[in-house]
């Protein structure tokens, strides 16, 4: 039996505008015309870049599962790089389809589903920490995220950073001086 | 009784008094979990500060490396 693999694309919103069905199928019949079998693929968010790449700073990404024989693979990657849509790639061996995965994908099969139009490419800025808080904090109805463990850490050396934070106070919380220190060091 | 490190320069916090164990290899799309092992400016988290084993600790390295393939997380904060 052919492997099944997880396949991550990110798209150029140009792409995108045009229509995300074209898209979309741009990539699903790339896995098709290599004897693969597209199980699911689904739109996975659009969002800011970490950095740039082919100088876009936005970018849509689609996930897919889709089995495809191993020999096949290296032709498929080839091409891929040719494709001017897909500007990154990513695939993974996976045991199987995770559960829930079909259902999200088929809401896309649904007349009613729509991809909005994705912003320009300037909008907004990427920040490890601040998308992610600012969108938990509304889903959560809480104001900011509170460091609840060392793994929180980094946001906590951010607020230490800023000025109404005393030394002392910084001391008595034995990551946060660390952190400081380390962005002095810095 | 071992002796702590002597505090300094070159101090590391101790790992967690409990090795912390994953029920599941790190997922690259889980951004939550993975940004909670990053330093402030994007540095993949110790073993001495994640409390990982060998196995959890490699699957966390990977799957921050293949979040940063796909620009999802920064190679430099």
């Amino acid at each position: 039996m052919a492997q099944i693999y997880e396949g991550m694309f990110v798209l150029d919103n140009e792409v995108i505008r045009a229509g995300w069905d074209a898209a979309k199928q741009q990539v699903t019949g790339l896995i098709e015309k290599h004897g693969g079998e597209v199980k699911t693929a689904r739109h996975w968010g659009e969002r800011k870049l970490a950095y740039k790449i082919n100088n876009r700073s936005r970018a849509t990404y689609l996930l897919s599962y889709f089995t495809m024989p191993g020999d096949n693979i290296p032709a498929f990657t080839r091409d891929l790089e040719i494709n001017e849509t897909v500007m990154r790639y990513l695939q993974v061996q996976v045991d199987e389809l995770p559960e829930g995965e079909e259902a999200e994908a088929a809401k896309e099969t649904g007349g009613e589903f729509s991809v909005p139009e994705p912003p320009r490419d300037e909008v907004g800025t990427y920040s490890l920490w601040g998308e992610e808080e600012e969108e938990s904090a509304r889903r959560d109805g809480r104001d900011g995220r509170k460091p609840s463990s060392t793994s929180d850490d980094a946001t906590e050396s951010l607020d230490a950073a800023a000025p109404a934070e005393s030394k002392d106070d910084a001391k008595a919380d034995a990551p946060d001086s660390k952190e400081t220190e380390e962005k002095q060091e810095a | 009784m071992a002796s702590r490190p002597k505090r300094g320069r070159g101090d590391r916090k101790l790992a967690p008094a409990k090795p912390v164990t994953l029920d599941a290899p790190c997922d690259y799309k889980d951004l939550e979990f993975l940004i909670k092992h990053l330093g402030p400016q994007g540095q993949i988290r110790s073993r001495q500060r994640t409390g990982y084993g060998a196995q959890d600790q490699k699957s966390l390295k990977k799957a921050i490396k293949r979040a940063r393939h796909l620009a999802l997380l920064p190679f430099v904060g």
